[in-house]
């Protein structure tokens, strides 16, 4: 309990941090939203204006203060391209990006543990080689390039889905999620092959602990071995890696957004950014960095869990 | 008391090792029923490889093993892989030199000391847990009911070796290897642990291998030694008989490396 309260204000201390790195970027890095707004042929003093308008003649820490009050409240700011609020920009994209990593990471844990199970227990030499090898390619490909090879095998020439179009959660969950799994797949696999390599050195290594020896001399077999001893054990540091994934593919989503043409959060981002758009940035910026130093905190109450040796600490 | 192991002619090789260096090479022994028997001999001189092919657990593939073991009558080196696993944590137990590696770190003690049981038996799981609480007062542990909760990073090396040999003595097997069980342990521990042995044997008549390279620990368990240097038997008797009149250079010297209180170190 007092390690989940130690947590807990640690992760606090590293939101903040987060957000203000975030605010702080856009101070330093050149280019003005006033440009985009007026156009380059405005005059200074149109732009002198907007800017007051904005509040960009308030010192920066003030400016900071104002938009964490008012971010803690739930008020992300205007959009400066959109002029609507952040927050409702954000929602439904919000939702479908949040559902792409899930369905990925539902992907990416459903098929990596068992397969890496698999692979762990392979006794036959040339099939051990031939998998570890074939894992090796298959994790070295982006996620993209399986992206643009599903859209065309199965959108262009299997014709299961129409490339290029997206029906959203709000009009029907079931298409929704039928449009989701493809781009999920495409970060998923990469990991999945990734999660299996890891999966298998630990198998490999456990097995040669002298727990295994032991159980061995109780007349236990290999099957009884691995499924009493070294899953379990091999397992352990699986499962922060897993989630390392789970954050990694919230990320990943904003590349594979753009192949499949998904509106989720990638595609507002992107725009955003070359519009010099910072409210709306700023605050994709602190959704993502809260999500993965979320799953992190999540990852090491799971550990404290199933690992009985740090549980006491 | 009648025969319980007879070693013939062991020879052990390993398959990347030269052609004709044998780790073991033409070792042949005898213990009887119930008796203590010391395997005494520095560091690769064979007498761990000896125990392990005794214990079945050399990876078949990757060492060749001559010559012939029986056990209660039975030869280990024609059994098929199956009938080994029979023998092994029935018959036959082994404890290890690493108390503290040797059990699962994410198991409770129970389930490890039961393991035996399960696998051999068709105890239900109350006479298991019935059988191993047993086991663990045999083997002096205090408190047996909070022990069998415990995971192994909460007990102290000597204690984890009492849950390794209570897991070995729970099956009631006719023979205990012990493969240096008191090396990793302190004197005091080392010492506790030597007279558990030496209970267990007396209490239910079971045989036990006792491996180790200091003869002094070999001196106050058993009654009869070997020794081995290089994968050879060199030496075979009664330990006190050893002692007084060692016919080899060898056990001259092990005897010598024993400390003692006159001897200062400069």
């Amino acid at each position: 309990m007092k390690y989940i309260l130690k947590k807990g204000f640690t992760l606090i201390i590293t939101l903040f941090i987060v957000s203000l790195l975030a605010f702080l970027a856009f101070q330093v890095i050149p280019g003005d939203p006033t440009t985009k707004l007026l156009g380059t042929e405005a005059t200074e003093e149109a732009k002198a204006e907007l800017r007051a308008e904005l509040g960009f003649d308030q010192p920066v820490p003030v400016r900071y203060w104002n938009w964490l009050t008012d971010f803690l409240r739930g008020d992300m700011g205007e959009s400066y391209s959109y002029h609507m609020p952040v927050r409702e920009m954000l929602g439904e994209k919000l939702v479908i990006t949040f559902l792409l990593t899930l369905v990925s990471f539902a992907f990416t844990i459903l098929l990596s543990i068992p397969l890496g199970i698999l692979a762990g227990s392979i006794r036959i030499r040339w099939l051990d080689s031939l998998i570890t090898a074939l894992d090796q390619v298959v994790m070295s490909i982006p996620p993209f390039f399986i992206g643009i090879v599903a859209c065309f095998v199965f959108g262009i020439t299997l014709r299961w889905f129409v490339p290029g179009n997206f029906i959203s959660y709000t009009e029907d969950w079931g298409a929704c999620l039928g449009y989701l799994i493809l781009p999920a797949l495409s970060i998923a696999i990469p990991r999945i092959a990734m999660t299996v390599k890891m999966l298998r050195g630990a198998i490999h290594r456990e097995l040669e602990q002298d727990y295994v020896r032991t159980a061995r001399s109780r007349g236990a077999g290999r099957g009884d071995v691995l499924r009493r001893h070294v899953f379990k054990n091999a397992l352990l540091p699986v499962i922060t890696f897993l989630a390392v994934s789970a954050a990694e593919i919230m990320t990943g989503t904003i590349i594979i957004e753009q192949v499949f043409t998904i509106p989720g959060v990638g595609q507002l981002l992107l725009a955003s950014i070359s519009n010099r758009d910072f409210p709306v940035v700023q605050a994709i910026v602190v959704i993502l960095a809260a999500w993965i130093v979320l799953v992190n905190f999540a990852a090491d109450l799971l550990y404290q869990l199933v690992d009985p040796r740090i549980r006491l600490r | 008391m009648g025969q319980l192991l007879a070693v013939q002619d062991l020879r052990v090789r390993f398959q990347n090792a030269a052609p004709h260096r044998w780790a073991v090479d033409g070792v042949s022994f005898a213990m009887d029923e119930g008796e203590i028997l010391g395997l005494v001999g520095e560091s690769g001189s064979g007498k761990t490889v000896t125990a392990m092919s005794i214990s079945g657990l050399l990876p078949r593939r990757q060492v060749q093993v001559a010559g012939s073991i029986t056990l209660d009558g039975r030869e280990l080196l024609q059994c098929t892989e199956k009938e080994l696993r029979d023998i092994q944590g029935s018959g036959l137990s082994v404890v290890f030199q690493e108390p503290m590696t040797s059990l699962d770190p994410v198991m409770r003690i129970g389930p490890q000391v039961e393991e035996s049981l399960r696998i051999h038996t068709r105890c239900t799981r109350a006479e298991r847990k019935e059988r191993a609480l047993e086991a663990l007062a045999q083997a002096e542990l205090p408190d047996p009911e909070a022990v069998y909760r415990k995971y192994p990073h909460e007990l102290s090396g000597g204690m984890l070796q009492r849950v390794m040999i209570a897991a070995a003595i729970i099956s009631r097997p006719k023979l205990l290897l012990a493969d240096e069980p008191t090396t990793a342990l302190d004197v005091t521990i080392q010492a506790q642990i030597l007279q558990l042995l030496r209970k267990l044997n007396r209490e239910s008549g079971m045989a036990v291998l006792f491996i180790s390279h200091d003869l002094n620990v070999v001196r106050r368990l058993c009654n009869r030694v070997i020794v081995m240097q290089h994968g050879k038997l060199v030496e075979e008797g009664p330990v006190e008989d050893l002692f007084r009149a060692p016919k080899q250079d060898y056990t001259r010297q092990l005897i010598a490396a024993i400390p003692t209180r006159d001897h200062k170190l400069t």
